[in-house]
């Protein structure tokens, strides 16, 4: 590398070399991770310590901030919906994605397209998901109440109606994410030797109970995986929530990241958005690190 | 002997079972778009009538064209795809350089470095918006595509999966490459990249239909309706025409098939990116 058009302009001497080229390639990815990314985090811990309005910072607030979240009566709304959510969305998800992906692991005529039937809706955006569904669930003239009155029941106020909303919200996205989910489980299906799926291959109970104890504690890093990851996304819902009900009716659907959002661009109180933002980021990571704790030492 | 024929009935019946799940399943994945497009062909006043007209008798294909010019949604269009085509460009071209580095020198501070970069993979996006959203407001960028591109240009998860398969191209090829007189750039942009067109087929699909169905961001950053993209365009049409359903699914029909045809295209990259992401952890 020394021999090429050495010491002749300033320009080959400043050159990419073997000792600085690592510094050079990290350098605009690792600025742009600082500046976008890690830099944000501190911000955002600042702000909320701040008194942030649409008109500037004026002064520091301490933990007031805090105090102001936590004696919201919105914000426990807003959790509580949010782990109505985390609840309705997390076993029922796993459940499903990992029987799909059991059944889609062996030979099947059609395994292909199941596959990407299943899969398909969660490569669209929860924007699309969440119009069609918003008229699949509109309550005068839409298919669900459509099929509903078909089966001989009442037709239901999905959307408009707080206790129901909530529910029609998880519906639609545990049918968005279950492909997805499905997918990381046949990963993890893949990765266990052909010899020990033979075994619980046989159907009936026998084969069910093979499954149990032998497969499924092979699939455990994943489960776990799986769990985690979709804890987290509960916890940070908000497109299907924006577009489909925008958190009402009468707050019904509210979930944190919109009191996040409706608290900072809609009211323009940055440092009380971002004081919930820190308590959901903490929240988040306790929650994590509990999960990893609980399934890591068994 | 005796017990192989109620066996084989019983394996049969599992069978059928399965296939009627599955097939109910598959059905109610997709008959919403088929109902979404069924939607988009009523005419006005089919759309209001109980019990739902199934199949339109008249479809409206004028719908598509209505719909379609009932807000700038060509330049919703354009906007998406320039945000989501840059950013994936970017991040390429960041996450491969980043990459590189931290798979093929060793050099001071490389495993602080590389666990810094991992960590802020923890950080959500929802707690950085709104310290973004004053940094874009103070660089004086609310309503630009540099607003909506910046932030997403680069993640953690790209330089870690982009390193973690350029790890095993051996360093003899490297090494090759030097002796030849090739710089360290073109040992890079003419040995690494080149080698790596899997992973990186992988990260540019991922980023793309990231980006591309990204609402959020572009929501909170811009407020002119001409820098809309074609998610925030969406949904703000609901808002404008609440009750005009066979347009607003015309639009979601016409903003799907883009989606549709990149999946069925792409759908091997797209599923071993999320194979890659189930492993990682």
């Amino acid at each position: 590398m020394a021999n090429r058009g050495k010491g002749k302009h300033l320009l080959a001497r400043l050159s990419i070399n073997k000792a600085n080229a690592p510094y050079v390639f990290l350098s605009p990815g690792l600025l742009m991770l600082a500046v976008f990314v890690a830099w944000p985090v501190f911000h955002a811990l600042l702000i909320s310590l701040q008194n942030w309005s649409l008109v500037g910072m004026n002064g520091f607030a301490g933990l007031a901030n805090y105090r102001t979240v936590l004696s919201d009566g919105l914000f426990y709304t807003s959790v509580k919906n949010t782990l109505v959510y985390c609840l309705g969305t997390v076993p029922v998800g796993i459940a499903l994605s990992l029987a799909l992906a059991i059944l889609l692991d062996r030979a099947l005529v059609g395994r292909a397209f199941f596959r990407g039937a299943y899969f398909f809706p969660s490569v669209i955006s929860m924007v699309v998901v969440a119009l069609v569904w918003q008229w699949l669930f509109n309550q005068e003239f839409g298919f669900i109440n459509y099929l509903l009155t078909k089966l001989g029941m009442e037709s239901l106020p999905w959307l408009t109606n707080p206790g129901l909303a909530m529910w029609a919200v998880i519906g639609v996205s545990i049918w968005k994410n279950v492909g997805y989910y499905m997918i990381i489980f046949l990963a993890g299906l893949q990765n266990i030797p052909e010899e020990y799926k033979e075994a619980a291959k046989i159907d009936g109970a026998g084969g069910l109970r093979e499954f149990i104890h032998i497969v499924l504690p092979l699939l455990r890093p994943t489960t776990l995986f799986v769990l985690i990851i979709s804890i987290i996304s509960s916890f940070f819902v908000f497109d299907q929530v924006y577009v489909m009900t925008s958190g009402g009716p009468a707050f019904g659907t509210i979930t944190v990241v919109q009191y996040i959002y409706r608290e900072a661009f809609e009211m323009h109180r940055m440092s009380i958005g971002s004081a919930a933002a820190f308590l959901l980021f903490m929240g988040t990571l306790l929650v994590t690190f509990l999960q990893l704790k609980l399934f890591r030492e068994e | 002997m005796r017990k192989k024929t109620p066996l084989r009935i019983l394996r049969y019946a599992g069978k059928t079972f399965i296939y009627c799940v599955l097939v109910i399943g598959a059905v109610s994945m997709i008959f919403p778009f088929i109902w979404a497009v069924l939607t988009s062909l009523k005419a006005d006043a089919s759309l209001y009538t109980w019990p739902p007209v199934l199949l339109p008798a008249h479809p409206q294909f004028a719908n598509f064209v209505r719909a379609w010019n009932s807000a700038p949604f060509t330049r919703f269009f354009i906007n998406s795809v320039v945000v989501a085509g840059l950013t994936t460009a970017l991040m390429l071209v960041l996450s491969s350089a980043a990459g590189f580095a931290f798979a093929k020198y060793s050099f001071r501070g490389r495993n602080i470095l590389f666990i810094g970069c991992l960590g802020t993979m923890m950080v959500p996006f929802q707690v950085r918006m709104i310290p973004l959203f004053q940094m874009m407001t103070s660089f004086r960028m609310l309503d630009t595509y540099q607003a909506m591109i910046l932030p997403e240009v680069i993640s953690a998860f790209g330089i870690f999966i982009v390193r973690q398969f350029m790890s095993t191209i051996p360093d003899e090829l490297l090494e090759a490459g030097r002796m030849d007189g090739c710089s360290e750039t073109g040992l890079l942009f003419r040995i690494m990249i080149p080698l790596s067109k899997p992973v990186l087929a992988v990260l540019a699909t991922l980023t793309f239909q990231w980006q591309w169905n990204n609402f959020l961001w572009p929501l909170i950053v811009v407020r002119n309706e001409k820098m809309f993209t074609l998610q925030v365009g969406m949904a703000l049409f609901r808002g404008q025409y609440h009750t005009e359903w066979n347009l607003l699914m015309a639009v979601v029909v016409i903003g799907l098939l883009p989606t549709l045809v990149f999946a069925l295209t792409c759908q091997r990259y797209l599923v071993k990116g999320v194979m890659m992401s189930g492993i990682k952890g």
